[in-house]
């Protein structure tokens, strides 16, 4: 276990005992990435407060995070994802939002990046690597569901590909993107950089 | 056999669907329910979990500022920071002695601090042997602090000797440690400091892997006000477990 994530953990008893104090430095060093996460794939700054305060909400209430799956962080970014794309589909906005694989790769990797964190610039460029050698048909599902927020059968119908192909494309996809980022999530080469 | 390589391809093409919510609602609860019962989807989604957690680290951008904590705060309702039940709860732990030991007042306390090594019957001659005087120029760090309004430095000594291991610098509710005799630990074990109140049991603040001396750590919130809070302990624990009392305590300080 890393200094981070014993601290992390540590933090979690913490808040598994009412600690507003600890919940609150949980958020000082996740809340930025699951905001910006969830503004990215909502447009929308409002719709990303609620689904941050609805993540957070969740840890404090004990529901749903177990240790055991994997590192606190891993489970928040799941679950803004899930929320916002949940939010992006209630809301109805899919007019709005972007189908072009080309543009949603613009758009994931939009911005100054990370430039003060060597931890999350390293891993986006490992990411931001890994995406652009994925075949294209691989990456085109993989960008739509993610960024786009779309389910495999609404890709499907875009595309006109059979929904067993962008299932097989999908699961390529994640094999290939998680051999070529092996270790990622093993390595702290700046110890603490993480917010 | 890796997860990902996990041959049923039906449960595979789910657990990557899942994983990136991409699922219509009734595969979802197909894979919802089967995921209960299938230790090899499970690995499978937490292998796919981690690749949709690195593919949001491409919007991380720093120039997208966050909410304050202010305004995510107020969806929580009403808490009370370590309510007293709570703390209550923690401190009727099997075999705290020492905690149970530790009373209001700075040298019961310390009495009960010197009890918790006692306990675990560890001898610190290493870690002895590798401080240094306390004849050590201050670092910029704890001067700056002994100098700064609302500044507290907390001296942490080497268990049985005047040998200082480090300061606790603690400002507007946090803390952060400046290691001035720390050895360098193996990978198996960190260093954790903790609080210790006048009235309850030490709580960990932060754990400290990688120490540099004179380099203060970073700034973390105290558990309890500082006010509250008789002194610091260090101690070394595993690294591969979080602690619930220290094991290990190798320095302390009384709060000043």
């Amino acid at each position: 276990m890393s200094p981070a994530a014993l601290e992390d953990a540590v933090l979690l008893q913490r808040v598994g005992t009412g600690d507003e104090a600890a919940i609150e430095a949980l958020y000082e060093r996740y809340g930025g990435s699951c905001y910006r996460l969830a503004r990215r794939i909502l447009d929308d700054a409002q719709l990303a407060e609620d689904v941050v305060q609805q993540v957070f909400l969740a840890l404090w209430q004990g529901t749903g995070y177990d240790p055991r799956r994997g590192a606190v962080s891993t489970w928040l970014l799941s679950m803004t994802h899930h929320k916002a794309v949940d939010s992006v589909r209630r809301e109805g906005n899919r007019r709005k939002r972007t189908a072009s694989d080309q543009a949603l790769l613009d758009k994931a990797a939009a911005g100054p990046g990370p430039d003060d964190e060597a931890w999350a610039r390293w891993r986006a460029e490992r990411t931001r690597e890994a995406l652009r050698t994925l075949p294209a048909e691989q990456r085109e599902v993989l960008l739509l569901a993610y960024y786009g927020g779309y389910t495999q059968r609404e890709i499907a119908d875009m595309t006109g590909l059979p929904l067993g192909t962008v299932k097989s494309r999908t699961l390529g996809a994640m094999r290939r993107m998680r051999a070529r980022l092996a270790g990622v999530d093993d390595i702290d080469p700046s110890d603490g950089g993480r917010r | 056999m890796n997860p990902v390589e996990h041959d049923d391809t039906r449960w595979a093409e789910l657990a990557a669907g899942y994983a990136l919510h991409a699922l219509e609602p009734d595969e979802e609860q197909t894979f919802a329910s089967h995921l209960a019962g299938c230790a090899i989807c499970r690995a499978t989604l937490d292998e796919h979990s981690l690749v949709a957690a690195q593919l949001a680290s491409l919007v991380d951008d720093a120039a997208t500022a966050a909410p304050s904590w202010s305004r995510i705060r107020p969806a929580l309702g009403d808490v009370v920071t370590l309510p007293e039940d709570a703390r209550d709860e923690v401190a009727r732990a099997d075999n705290d002695v020492a905690v149970r030991r530790l009373r209001p007042r700075h040298t019961r306390l310390l009495a009960a601090a010197a009890a918790v090594v006692g306990l675990v019957g560890v001898g610190f001659a290493g870690w002895q042997l590798a401080g240094r005087s306390d004849t050590h120029s201050p670092s910029s760090a704890v001067a700056a602090c002994r100098t700064g309004e609302g500044c507290h430095v907390v001296r942490l000594l080497a268990d049985g000797s005047k040998v200082e291991a480090g300061d606790v610098l603690v400002q507007g509710g946090s803390a952060s440690v400046v290691p001035t005799a720390m050895p360098a630990l193996d990978s198996t074990h960190v260093y954790v400091l903790w609080q210790l109140p006048r009235d309850g049991r030490p709580t960990p603040v932060t754990a400290l892997q990688h120490v540099e001396t004179s380099k203060a750590s970073r700034s973390v919130p105290l558990v309890i006000p500082y006010a509250d809070t008789a002194g610091f302990a260090m101690s070394v624990e595993p690294a591969d477990q979080v602690p619930t009392r220290p094991t290990k305590v190798v320095a302390m300080g009384a709060a000043t």
